[in-house]
């Protein structure tokens, strides 16, 4: 396992290094429009999706079939995508909140704890999306491989948006601070079975393939 | 003789083509190839052994223990180098040095190191940029650097210079010394078998047609080259296959010492490898006998 996600990070060493550069760049944005909700998005957001370009990469070398002939199991090369997603995940969002605090504290934008609390929250809704996402796209890519996945991916933005939409259009309207607090609470209860669900799928697709 | 690896009635199934029943041994310290034409089921044997892919019945014993349920113990102690597959582009051997110690316990860096500088691999070179053979040597070089005990390659000297084969073949050799260790590898390179082989396994069309040794090979088998009126005189039970051409006759018989003395007017040649393997898949059959 900790072989696998050794071959990941120095495999992304590179791509890692040019999130650097965004960090700088989207730093200056956040600078001069004052949204600091946007360097934490990207950031976190870019970082996860590092997962599928490492899948990419093991695709381009064929690599599975030589992994699996070597003592590790399925099991532990799905696993190790989800530990990678995870990992990635937490680095950018800590990364790019350290960043949007200190922008936001340079500017002169800090109101104390509310400025906190908020900029927090922007970071775990990151955080959450980026989980799903993976969560969803993790199966699809076992299940079609990368290239197949990648359209899909795109599919599996338009649909919740489409559907906010329709419901929108319907006459549903965001639910009352109260609720929504519920939900906050609860959502890294619903983020860990989400993410057992995901890998538990993606499992059973990976373990019947022909490698 | 003690076995290695034993496979035992392994069938596998594909749309268009399917591997009927294989058997065959591979004793401690020897080298066993595994030949036959592109598609013939090599690759899908050494897949089903990895257990890469899901057999349809049969048994893999590799070191006396299941090829399944022991499956992450037997590929602790087994070196692999697979056809298409390879590192990844943008990796260093450096870099792979890093990843096996985390995946193999009985990685040893320092042998590893070895090896590259014996084969001239640049450690801080990508592998993108590493020729054909190189990457080839390097395969080889990981998979010898954590001790095993069974060497599996799908075709390892495919597409490579004579040279860096003759320097593949010579490690092949230096590999099993200790009689302790084996070699599987697949390859339509017959003469790199007539240098290092000890035994043959030839697949032809998913099936074997014979696993036997080089020496049982050499003894066994003999080419008869005679005409027309010679030809009929020869016991059909006799022939394997023959082929006709504008000379006349060229026929391949078993038991070559006895038929040498049975056919003792007919010019009997030694068949090699090559010759043995052509006979089988492209000489004709004598209808309604199957030898």
């Amino acid at each position: 396992m900790k072989g696998l996600i050794i071959k990941d990070l120095l495999n992304l060493k590179k791509g890692i290094g040019t999130i650097l550069y965004l960090i700088i760049i989207y730093s200056f944005f956040t600078y001069t429009t004052g949204n600091s909700g946007m360097i934490i998005g990207i950031i976190a957001f870019l970082m996860t999706s590092f997962t599928i370009t490492s899948m990419s990469y093991d695709d381009m070398a064929k690599w599975d079939s030589y992994a699996l002939a070597m003592p590790i199991s399925r099991k532990n090369i799905v696993l190790s995508k989800y530990l990678l997603s995870l990992l990635l995940g937490i680095i950018g969002t800590i990364l790019a909140t350290i960043c949007a605090f200190a922008i936001v504290y340079i500017k002169g934008d800090f109101w104390g704890v509310e400025t906190i609390l908020e900029l927090l929250l922007t970071a775990y809704t990151v955080f959450a999306i980026s989980i799903v996402y993976i969560s969803i796209v993790i199966p699809l890519i076992y299940r079609f491989g990368v290239e197949k996945a990648r359209i899909l991916m795109v599919g599996s933005f338009i649909l919740p948006t489409g559907i906010g939409y329709l419901l929108y259009k319907m006459g549903f309207r965001l639910p009352s601070i109260e609720v929504l607090k519920v939900m906050l609470y609860l959502s890294p209860l619903f983020l860990v079975l989400i993410l057992i669900l995901s890998s538990y799928i993606a499992y059973s697709i990976y373990n019947k393939k022909d490698i | 003789m003690e076995n290695i690896l034993t496979v035992e009635n392994l069938s596998k199934e594909y749309e268009g083509f399917s591997l009927d029943e294989v058997n065959f041994q591979l004793p401690k310290g020897t080298i066993m190839g595994l030949v036959g034409e592109n598609g013939a089921g090599k690759t899908t044997i050494i897949k089903l052994i990895l257990n890469l892919i899901k057999k349809k019945m049969g048994r893999i014993q590799v070191f006396g223990l299941d090829n399944i349920e022991d499956e992450l113990k037997i590929k602790s102690r087994i070196g692999v180098v697979l056809d298409e597959s390879s590192f990844h582009d943008n990796l260093v051997a450096r870099d792979i040095s890093i990843i096996m110690k985390n995946i193999y316990d009985s990685w040893d860096k320092d042998l590893f190191l070895d090896y590259l500088s014996r084969f001239k691999l640049p450690k801080d070179k990508r592998i993108k940029e590493y020729s054909k053979g190189m990457k080839m040597k390097l395969s080889i070089a990981v998979a010898l650097s954590h001790n095993p005990q069974l060497l599996i390659l799908d075709e390892p000297t495919a597409g490579l210079d004579p040279i860096v084969r003759s320097e593949i073949l010579d490690i092949f050799l230096e590999f099993i010394q200790d009689e302790e260790r084996s070699i599987l590898f697949s390859t339509h390179i017959t003469s790199d078998l007539d240098k290092v082989a000890d035994y043959i396994t030839f697949i032809h069309n998913g099936g074997v047609i014979f696993s036997e040794s080089m020496d049982g090979l050499a003894e066994n088998y003999g080419i008869i080259k005679c005409g027309i009126s010679d030809f009929n005189k020869i016991d059909r039970t006799d022939i394997v296959t023959y082929r006709k051409n504008n000379f006349g006759y060229e026929v391949l018989v078993t038991n070559k010492e006895k038929n040498r003395y049975k056919y003792k007017d007919l010019v009997m040649d030694n068949a090699n490898l090559e010759d043995i393997m052509l006979f089988h898949i492209r000489g004709k059959r004598i209808e309604g006998f199957n030898n």
